[in-house]
């Protein structure tokens, strides 16, 4: 379990973060969303040891890893947001080179290398000079970079910015293969229904602090204004309009040519008595269920709606 | 095991032309050096009185040119390893691995130093002239090469202190020459305002003191450094007869008979200082209290320094 406990960033008068605390469980897929200037990589580059924290802690374990940038940089696998690569250096140099890093020995590296490669869908490029890679293939590259020590936690930094889509999903693909193995990784993104498909649990930062945190239904649960739920009868339509109208904790029903969708204000509870009345009023129901809220519109909403997506 | 920086940019460079293109171009300047001096020397002595100790005058002229050509191309070499790092955004990259700043600073000093070595061995052979005419011994020319390399690692340190501290490259490189030029030009002219001003302000009868520092500032002179060695090796007088009339204190008479020798004990010292110095600049994270917390490496002005502080003291507080 890693564990942030009142991070503070300042930088003069300025407060990047701001008392941040944050609960990332093992094995879990962790996204971090928040808008431009949220504080989302100065978070992430305090996790990886690349900037001092004003205070608070970030344990691992019941380690504080700032008080111990040596353990941390072992147990963290950094990819950040914008990096480069060497030119003139061949993707298993380049592997090679990093292994050096981490003083990994010479017998140990050719097997760790063609490991890395395979996962991250490399191989056939072992002896292809990095700077001719396209860009999902360096982003590729670099994560396996990020994993070239074994690090238990992965903090990657929008690691599907400027990807194709056909890119993005190779790179989910192997960040699903990597939770898979194990790894616990937070990963920041602006895009946020693939967060939601692949993210065991999100958190929502804006202005340094954490607004929201949970997985993506008890974030949209907890955050979305109203629930839509859909029903959709084997005819009967008019009738159960009708009965939804009149039930209280029902604030709109919008009809459609096959189904129907209402706006429910109420309890899990209350949901079930609809269910049961409307059965009870023997009305045939082919399907009862809630409309998946749309993510985007209620970090808009948290975060004040002033940022890009 | 070998530095890992150090072996990338060895493997990196060696498949660089442009690096056998300027060792080759470098090798072709000296020997065409070497040989117009050779020439020189035999149409003067028109073939009849050949004198073979005259070589010494190629050797002064080869060593010369090496030197320049050492304290040109390490700043080059240097000044541009962090922040270009910095600029092709791989620092970041280098900072979270296991490497100490140590090992990265050392690494890239010892990657830029790796040429500067080359060049220097490359022209080994040409000393051999020297060597057949009797004109110098073996150690004569170690003692040259020592002091070339003790050289280029004191430029190298300062360059690469520059490169951690300024962002461009091109920067770093002008800031370097800069000191370079005041470390010969300007320590001299300095020296010897220093000493005539003092000079001036005694009294009719009154003896110059022992100790003061104007002289001092020529141990940080590696034109005189090199000079002097020269002078040491050849028993030959350049430089020091003129200068031992200026400065005539008696820390002024003594530098000047070792002039090369404090220089490099001097040099030795700015490799330590600024390899420190750079090996803190690099280090994103910097540790004041032992496992409590870290100060920030950016620059704040005092204000912000205060307001900093003064949030540390509320969040403690609370």
């Amino acid at each position: 379990m890693l564990t942030i406990h009142e991070l503070v960033k300042r930088y003069g008068g300025f407060t990047a973060v701001d008392g941040l605390n944050l609960e990332v469980p093992d094995g879990s897929i962790f996204g971090f969303v928040g808008p431009n200037g949220a504080g989302k990589t100065t978070t992430m580059k305090i996790m990886a040891g690349l900037l001092q924290a004003t205070s608070g802690e970030v344990l691992m374990d019941g380690e504080n890893l700032i008080a111990n940038p040596r353990l941390l940089h072992r147990k963290m696998g950094y990819m950040p947001d914008f990096f480069g690569v060497y030119d003139n250096l061949k993707v298993s140099e380049y592997m090679d080179f990093y292994a050096g890093t981490y003083h990994i020995p010479y017998r140990d590296r050719k097997d760790l290398i063609a490991s890395l490669l395979d996962i991250v869908d490399l191989s056939h490029k072992e002896d292809a000079y990095v700077d001719s890679l396209s860009r999902g293939m360096k982003q590729r590259l670099c994560l396996a970079r990020s994993l070239v020590h074994d690090p238990a936690f992965l903090i990657l930094d929008e690691p599907a910015s400027g990807l194709d889509p056909r890119a993005r999903v190779e790179m989910k693909e192997v960040l699903k293969g990597l939770k898979t193995m194990g790894k616990t990784i937070l990963i920041s993104s602006h895009i946020l229904p693939e967060l939601a498909e692949m993210c065991t649990e999100i958190g929502i930062i804006d202005h340094g602090k954490m607004v929201a945190q949970g997985s993506v239904q008890e974030i949209m649960r907890n955050l979305s204004q109203k629930r839509i739920i859909m029903v959709k009868p084997l005819g009967q339509m008019e009738k159960l309009v009708h009965l939804l109208e009149e039930m209280p904790q029902v604030t709109e029903v919008i009809e459609n040519t096959a189904d129907c969708e209402f706006a429910f204000d109420g309890s899990e509870e209350e949901l079930a008595e609809v269910l049961k009345r409307l059965i009870g009023q023997e009305i045939p129901l082919l399907a009862f269920y809630e409309k998946e809220g749309n993510l985007e519109e209620i970090f808009m909403r948290v975060t004040g709606g002033v940022q890009e997506l | 095991m070998m530095n890992p920086v150090l072996r990338r940019e060895a493997i990196t460079s060696l498949r660089n032309r442009r690096s056998f293109i300027n060792l080759t171009l470098y090798v072709i300047a000296i020997v065409a050096v070497m040989a117009l001096f050779i020439e020189m020397l035999l149409m003067n002595s028109r073939g009849l009185l050949f004198d073979p100790a005259d070589v010494k005058y190629s050797y002064i002229a080869l060593t010369g040119m090496q030197i320049a050509a050492i304290m040109l191309s390490t700043p080059a070499l240097c000044a541009g390893s962090i922040s270009g790092e910095r600029e092709r955004q791989t620092l970041d990259l280098l900072l979270v691995t296991d490497l100490t700043p140590l090992e990265i600073v050392m690494g890239k000093l010892m990657a830029s130093l790796a040429m500067v070595l080359l060049m220097t061995l490359t022209s080994l052979p040409i000393y051999a002239i020297c060597l057949y005419f009797g004109t110098l011994s073996v150690l004569d020319v170690l003692g040259m090469m020592v002091f070339f390399l003790v050289s280029a690692c004191a430029v190298g340190s300062v360059s690469i202190y520059f490169s951690c501290k300024i962002q461009k490259t091109v920067i770093s490189i002008l800031c370097v020459y800069l000191l370079i030029g005041l470390a010969c030009l300007g320590t001299l002219i300095w020296s010897v305002l220093g000493i005539a001003a003092l000079q001036s302000n005694l009294a009719p009868n009154q003896a110059m003191p022992a100790v003061e520092p104007f002289s001092l500032a020529l141990v940080a002179n590696p034109a005189l450094g090199f000079f002097s060695l020269i002078e040491h090796q050849l028993n030959m007088n350049i430089l020091s007869n003129t200068l031992s009339t200026i400065f005539i204190t008696a820390m002024g008479q003594k530098i000047m008979q070792h002039q090369y020798l404090f220089h490099l004990i001097f040099d030795v010292l700015v490799i330590v200082l600024f390899l420190f110095l750079a090996t803190r600049a690099i280090n994103p994270i910097r540790r004041t209290e032992k496992g409590k917390h870290f100060t920030e490496k950016k620059r704040f002005t005092k204000k912000e320094k205060k307001n900093v502080q003064q949030g540390q003291e509320d969040s403690s507080a609370q």
